[in-house]
């Protein structure tokens, strides 16, 4: 059973919480209930925000500055990150999972200022840094014909 | 959303060949023959096809449509089909279309001789990737001597065909003692017909090409066309790929055992195989899941017996012949 999977049975189930022996890993281990069933839900919003923008991303209005992933490139999870293929080329590119999650905005038709507001929320980073980063990922991405406006 | 360990955001480039299985869930490309029949008998086929040589048990309409299924959900980016001729699968194209539609990026690598109007809309309506197209010669003198029966024309207008429904095309060339002063030519005609890859190598002497003599060229034959594909490299750059595998097979299953690529082949009935230059099934999805045999084919890369062949292959390539003596993990 995968990551998302155990999330969306813990939504299902309401059964938020570890057993306090076991709670030392994996989602709400050694939280309270409701710090608990809050990182869930957070969790599951993003797994249904990320599904939807798999599945209906072409419905989706694509507003000005957002991106895509070039035609031929394909992306797939993996448990270390992603990986992103451009197939034409034959060239495939693994992602740290940091690197996952900026392409998953991608797919999900972030522009670049949301996905550094995401990322600073997400890994609590007031700095920027990540952010920085995060937009220069992008830049190297862009360059190699692996997203597109 | 609460706080996570951040890494700097990384991404790392390999191509395909070198594009580890290690840690993948799936494979990221399945070369898949899906017959053994073809309607041409080339003298340097590494496979044994040829008119009439079809398996007798190549899996059925279900049974190639469960592994499509399996290929869609397990999130297979990409799919190579091949032969013998896939054009001479009764359900080719409409196994191209399930591709398509289910996102999966697919090329097509055929003789050339079906690329009519109609098969060609169906390939770009179907929105293939690439179709790798046969095409060992600047000339037909030189084709008909590598691939007797077949039309060099026939062939070229077919590439021009796919090229007007915005299809894309590579070649790919074979090099054999009777053809291979033609390689630097054949690349410029590509160049010419808008093809953007050109893929050659050394002759692998299994299948076809490990029963007739003096086929392969000589080293320094070898060497004269290895520059000279260096040399087109430079001169296509930005405008046509040209990929040249002067290592030979030897040096690829090396290196594959070092670490294996997260490729696999299947066969037509339904086995799949380690590596085309390898005689190893790890599975068959006529009795197992896509995932099944994943993991068996991750299990099959460490196997003594592999790496034995290993070794030996490196001491004798003429071990080569025993390529399609199949052995099962």
């Amino acid at each position: 059973m995968g990551y998302a999977d155990l999330i969306r049975g813990a939504w299902r189930t309401g059964r938020f919480t570890l057993p306090a022996r076991t709670g030392t890993g994996g989602a709400g281990g050694g939280l309270r209930p409701e710090e608990s069933r809050g990182r869930i839900r957070g969790e599951m919003e993003e797994i249904v925000r990320r599904e939807s923008a798999d599945g209906l991303g072409c419905l989706a209005p694509r507003g000005e500055g957002t991106m895509k992933l070039a035609p031929f490139v394909k992306f797939r999870e993996e448990k270390f990150g992603a990986v992103l293929f451009e197939t034409r080329s034959e060239k495939v590119f693994t992602l740290n999972p940091t690197a996952a999650d900026v392409v998953r905005e991608v797919l999900a038709g972030a522009t670049e200022s949301d996905i550094g507001d995401r990322l600073r929320i997400r890994y609590s980073d007031p700095s920027g840094r990540l952010a920085d980063e995060a937009l220069s990922l992008l830049k190297q991405l862009r360059d190699k014909g692996l997203i597109a406006e | 959303m609460p706080a996570r360990p951040a890494a700097r955001p990384r991404a790392s480039r390999k191509t395909l060949p070198d594009a580890s299985a290690d840690g993948m869930r799936a494979p990221l490309y399945i070369g898949w023959q899906l017959t053994n029949a073809c309607d041409l008998a080339c003298v340097h086929c590494v496979e044994e096809s040829g008119p009439g040589r079809a398996f007798k048990d190549e899996l059925t309409r279900a049974e190639a449509f469960r592994v499509l299924e399996q290929i869609r959900d397990e999130q297979v980016p990409y799919v190579a089909f091949s032969g013998g001729e896939p054009f001479l699968h009764p359900h080719f194209l409409e196994m191209a279309a399930f591709l398509g539609s289910a996102g999966v990026a697919l090329k097509v690598e055929t003789n050339g001789r079906h690329l009519t109007p109609s098969n060609c809309g169906a390939l770009a309506d179907a929105g293939v990737c690439a179709v790798q197209v046969s095409l060992d010669a600047a000339t037909p003198e030189a084709y008909a001597k590598v691939r007797p029966g077949g039309d060099f024309c026939r062939v070229l207008a077919g590439i021009r065909l796919l090229r007007s429904k915005g299809v894309a095309v590579e070649v790919n060339f074979t090099p054999t003692a009777f053809n291979v002063h033609e390689g630097p030519a054949a690349a410029d005609l590509a160049l010419a017909e808008g093809v953007c890859g050109f893929y050659t190598g050394r002759l692998i002497l299994a299948g076809n090409a490990s029963r007739a003599r003096g086929l392969a060229p000589s080293e320094e034959q070898y060497a004269v066309f290895f520059q000279a594909m260096r040399r087109k490299a430079a001169e296509c750059g930005g405008r046509m790929l040209v990929r040249c595998h002067e290592a030979g097979i030897v040096d690829e299953v090396r290196a594959r055992m070092a670490d294996p690529a997260a490729l696999f082949v299947i066969l037509p009935d339904g086995r799949v195989k380690l590596l085309n230059a390898l005689p190893f099934v790890c599975g068959d999805l006529r009795s197992q899941t896509l995932a099944e045999v994943w993991k068996a084919f991750l299990r099959g890369w460490r196997s003594p017996k592999v790496a034995k062949f290993a070794a030996d292959l490196a001491a004798d390539p003429t071990l080569l012949q025993g390529l399609h003596r199949w052995i099962r993990l």
